[in-house]
C-alpha cells in the first residue's frame, strides 16, 4: 500500500510538472523578468564583473552602497535596453534581469537612488503567443468525465492511457477537442499522454464513472 | 479655324480598361452545325470548371483537353440568325483556338480570340484552397479587389516576428531570416496568413503575398521589443507580431513604439489577445500601446442565422465565435484599433500541411498584409497615414449587428476592408481644382470634379486603373491634358 501511495504521489508530481513545463515552454523557453531602469548619471551604470556557477552576475560601479543593493539579489543579466534608439532618454534605459520574486530590488532602488534612477518599471520578456495553436490551458485536462485535448486545429491527437505503474491500458486517435474515456476505463487514476504532432502532454485522469 | 484647332488643347482621354489578371483565353465561336454544340452541365466542380462533352468523338477528345469556365450561347436573343449560333467560351488554354481551326473549320467556320475579356475588376488566384471557397476570411475583407490594384506595384519590406518557421514549406515565401530559426507551428501558421505564395496553384492564398518581401525575425529576436526597433531602423515598413508580454503598461515600451512608428515610419501590428487567458479580454502590451495596431477577431464563414450542425458559430462580422457565448471571444477593449477574421482561419502548417485555427495571431497578419499593400501602392504615405487609412476604411457596420451590441467601441474602428483601404491609398480625388503649369498626377484611380486645366498648363493623369472625369471638368485653350 505504501509503495502504491508513493508511486501515486510520484506520478502526480511528474505528470503535473510535465504539464506545466510543456505549457511554459510553448510560450517561451527564455522568459525573463526584472526592471527597466532609466539611469541619468553615467557613474551609476554598473558593469558585469563576474558570473557565478549558477549564472548569477555581480554588478559593479565602484559606489559601495549602490553596488551593495544589487549584491543582495539574484541577478542574471544587465544590459542597455535600446542602444540604437533615436529618443535620447530611451538610450538611458537599462534592464536588470532577476529571478522572479526579487520585487524588493525595485523598491530599494526607488527609495535610495530616485535622483539618478528616474524611472523604474517592471520588465517582462515572456512573449505569449496569441494563436490558438497553443492548446489553451482551459481546453486541456479533465472536466467531469470529459478529457479535453485542446484546440480542434485539424491535427489528429493520439491519446494513451496508462495505469499508475506505467502499463498502457489503451490508446485512441481523434481529431476532436475532447473524448470521454470513462466507459472504457475502470474506476481510479490513470496517466494520460496526448500526442499532437511533435508535442506531448501528460496528465492525470480520474475516472469516477 | 485651323489655327484655332492647333491652339486647342490636346485632349487625349483614354479611360484605361479594367485589367483582368487571368491566364484564361476567351473566344467567340460560330458553331454552324448544331450537332457540334457540346453538352455543358450547369454545375461547376469545386475548382469552378464546367463539365463539357460531345457525342462526336473527335470533338469530345478536343473539349476534354481543356478546362472551361464558360461555354454558352453569346447572344441567345439576337434576331440575326447566325449571331444566335455564336458561343462565348472561357477556357484555360489558348491552344483551343488552333484545335478548332485545324479540325472543325467546316462546322465552326469562325473562332475569334477576345482581346478584352470580361472585366471583373478582381484578381482571382488559382490557389486550390482559395478556389475551394475555404478562405472566406479573404472574401469578407474584399481581398480580390484589393489584389487587383496591388498587383501592379512593387513589393515592400515586411517582417514577421514569431517563434519559428518551416522554411521549406511548399507554399511559403521569404526573402531573409533575422535570427536563428527553429521550425515551429505558430510562426509557420502566422506567416501563411500574411504571405503564403499566391496564384501558384499550391495551397492557399494570402492577403499580403503580392506586396510583401518578407523577412522572418525569430530565435532570440522573437518577442524582443528592441529587435522590432532594429527592424524598423533597417527600413521595414510593416512588422507583424502575434504575441504579447504582459497586462501591464510601461512608459518605456510605449516610448519605444512611439519612436518605431513616428521616427522610423514603421507600422507594427499585434494580435490583441485571445480572451480570458490573455489579460481577461482586456489590454495586452505591447498591443495596447498608442503606436501599436491592436487587432481582434470577428467571424467570417456564415451569414447571421445560419447554423453549423445545429450550432451558431463563426457568423460574419460577429465578435463571438460561438454566438451567445461571451467567453468565446478574443480580446475586446478600447485599445483595439481594428478587427479582422480570426476564427477558423486556414493557413500553412508544419510538414507542408494546411488547416484551420483561431487566434488574433491570425487576424493580425491580415491587417499587416493590407498595410503592406497600402504602402506598396503609395510608398510616400507615413505610417500614421497608413493606420488612418486602415481605420477610416474599416467597415463600421459591425456595430449595427445585434450580436455585437455588448462590444460597441471595443472592436476598434470596424472590420478590415482591404479593397477600400488599398483603393484609398492610391486614389487621387481632385475637387474644385485649377491646374496651372506642369503636373503629372499618378495613382490607381484618378477622379476630377469641377476642375479646370488652365491655358498654360500641361497636365497628365496617369492611372493604373481608371481616370474618371466628372462634371465640371474643363480643358482650356492653349493647355495640354492627357489621361492614360
Amino acid at each position: 500500500m505504501k509503495t502504491l501511495t508513493m508511486s501515486f504521489l510520484l506520478f502526480i508530481i511528474v505528470s503535473t510538472s510535465n504539464t506545466f513545463a510543456q505549457y511554459h515552454v510553448q510560450n517561451n523557453d527564455s522568459s525573463k523578468w526584472g526592471y527597466y531602469l532609466q539611469i541619468i548619471d553615467t557613474n551609476y551604470i554598473p558593469v558585469i564583473v563576474s558570473v557565478n556557477e549558477l549564472g548569477y552576475i555581480t554588478l559593479h560601479t565602484g559606489i559601495t552602497d549602490f553596488d551593495a543593493i544589487f549584491a543582495k539579489y539574484k541577478i542574471t543579466d544587465f544590459f542597455q535596453y535600446a542602444p540604437t534608439a533615436a529618443t535620447d532618454w530611451l538610450r538611458q534605459v537599462y534592464v536588470v534581469v532577476c529571478d522572479s520574486g526579487q520585487t524588493q530590488l525595485g523598491i530599494d532602488l526607488q527609495e535610495k537612488y530616485s535622483s539618478v534612477i528616474v524611472r523604474i518599471e517592471y520588465y517582462y520578456h515572456n512573449p505569449i503567443l496569441t494563436g490558438g495553436l497553443i492548446n489553451n490551458i482551459e481546453k486541456f485536462g479533465q472536466r467531469g468525465n470529459i478529457l479535453w485535448l485542446g484546440e480542434n486545429n485539424g491535427l489528429s491527437k493520439t491519446v494513451y492511457f496508462f495505469d499508475i505503474n506505467g502499463k498502457i491500458i489503451f490508446s485512441t486517435r481523434t481529431f476532436n477537442e475532447s473524448i470521454d474515456p470513462s466507459c472504457i476505463l475502470t474506476n481510479g487514476f490513470f496517466i494520460y499522454k496526448i500526442k499532437v504532432g511533435e508535442s506531448i502532454k501528460k496528465g492525470l485522469y480520474y475516472n469516477l464513472k | 479655324m485651323k489655327k484655332l484647332i492647333l491652339l486647342c488643347a490636346i485632349l487625349i482621354i483614354s479611360i484605361v480598361p479594367l485589367y483582368v489578371f487571368s491566364q484564361n483565353a476567351h473566344f467567340y465561336i460560330h458553331i454552324k452545325d448544331s450537332k457540334y454544340i457540346p453538352t455543358v452541365t450547369d454545375l461547376k466542380d469545386s475548382s469552378g470548371f464546367l463539365k463539357v462533352s460531345s457525342k462526336i468523338d473527335k470533338l469530345n477528345m478536343v473539349v476534354r483537353k481543356y478546362k472551361f469556365k464558360e461555354f454558352k450561347q453569346a447572344f441567345p436573343t439576337a434576331k440575326t440568325d447566325w449571331l444566335k449560333e455564336i458561343y462565348y467560351v472561357d477556357c484555360d488554354n489558348e491552344d483551343f483556338e488552333n484545335d478548332i481551326k485545324k479540325q472543325f473549320v467546316s462546322q465552326m467556320p469562325l473562332i475569334e480570340r477576345l482581346c478584352s475579356p470580361q472585366t471583373t475588376g478582381s484578381f482571382t488566384p488559382n490557389d486550390p484552397i482559395f478556389r475551394e471557397g475555404k478562405q472566406t476570411n479573404l472574401d469578407l475583407i474584399h481581398a480580390e479587389e484589393a489584389w487587383d490594384i496591388a498587383k501592379d506595384y512593387p513589393k515592400i519590406k515586411v517582417a514577421i516576428n514569431d517563434n519559428g518557421f518551416q522554411l521549406d514549406h511548399e507554399d511559403l515565401q521569404y526573402d531573409s531570416i533575422d535570427g536563428q530559426n527553429t521550425t515551429n507551428l505558430h510562426g509557420t501558421f502566422t506567416a501563411g496568413c500574411l504571405g503564403a505564395k499566391i496564384d501558384n496553384s499550391i495551397g492557399l492564398a494570402s492577403i499580403g503575398s503580392l506586396s510583401s518581401q518578407i523577412t522572418y525575425s525569430t530565435g532570440s529576436k522573437w518577442g524582443d521589443n528592441n529587435a522590432i526597433l532594429l527592424l524598423a531602423q533597417a527600413g521595414y515598413r510593416v512588422i507583424n507580431c502575434s504575441w504579447f508580454h504582459s497586462c501591464t503598461y510601461s512608459s518605456i515600451e510605449a516610448a519605444l513604439y512611439d519612436e518605431i512608428r513616428n521616427t522610423w515610419n514603421c507600422v507594427v501590428v499585434f494580435g490583441a489577445g485571445n480572451g480570458a487567458g490573455h489579460c481577461n479580454y482586456g489590454k495586452t502590451y505591447p498591443p495596447a500601446y498608442e503606436s501599436c495596431l491592436s487587432v481582434t477577431s470577428v467571424g467570417h464563414i456564415y451569414d447571421r442565422g445560419v447554423l453549423e450542425n445545429g450550432i451558431a458559430k463563426n457568423w460574419k462580422d460577429v465578435h463571438e465565435r460561438y454566438i451567445g457565448d461571451p467567453s468565446s471571444t478574443h480580446n475586446h477593449n478600447e485599445a483595439v484599433d481594428i478587427c479582422a477574421p480570426g476564427y477558423d482561419i486556414y493557413s500553412t502548417a508544419t510538414s507542408n500541411t494546411y488547416f484551420t485555427s483561431n487566434g488574433t495571431s491570425f487576424a493580425a497578419p491580415q491587417v499587416a498584409g493590407v498595410a503592406a499593400m497600402i504602402i506598396a501602392v503609395n510608398p510616400s504615405l507615413s505610417s500614421n497615414q497608413v493606420v488612418d487609412i486602415l481605420k477610416s476604411t474599416a467597415d463600421t457596420t459591425i456595430y449595427d449587428i445585434p450580436e455585437n451590441t455588448n462590444y460597441i467601441g471595443q472592436l476598434g474602428s470596424g472590420r478590415l476592408n482591404a479593397y477600400k483601404a488599398v483603393k484609398k491609398a492610391c486614389s487621387l480625388d481632385f475637387n474644385n481644382t485649377a491646374f496651372v503649369g506642369n503636373s503629372n498626377e499618378t495613382g490607381c484611380y484618378i477622379t476630377a470634379t469641377n476642375c479646370i486645366i488652365e491655358s498654360t498648363a500641361n497636365v497628365v493623369f496617369d492611372a493604373t486603373k481608371e481616370v474618371n472625369l466628372q462634371s465640371g471638368f474643363e480643358v482650356q485653350l492653349g493647355s495640354t491634358f492627357e489621361a492614360k
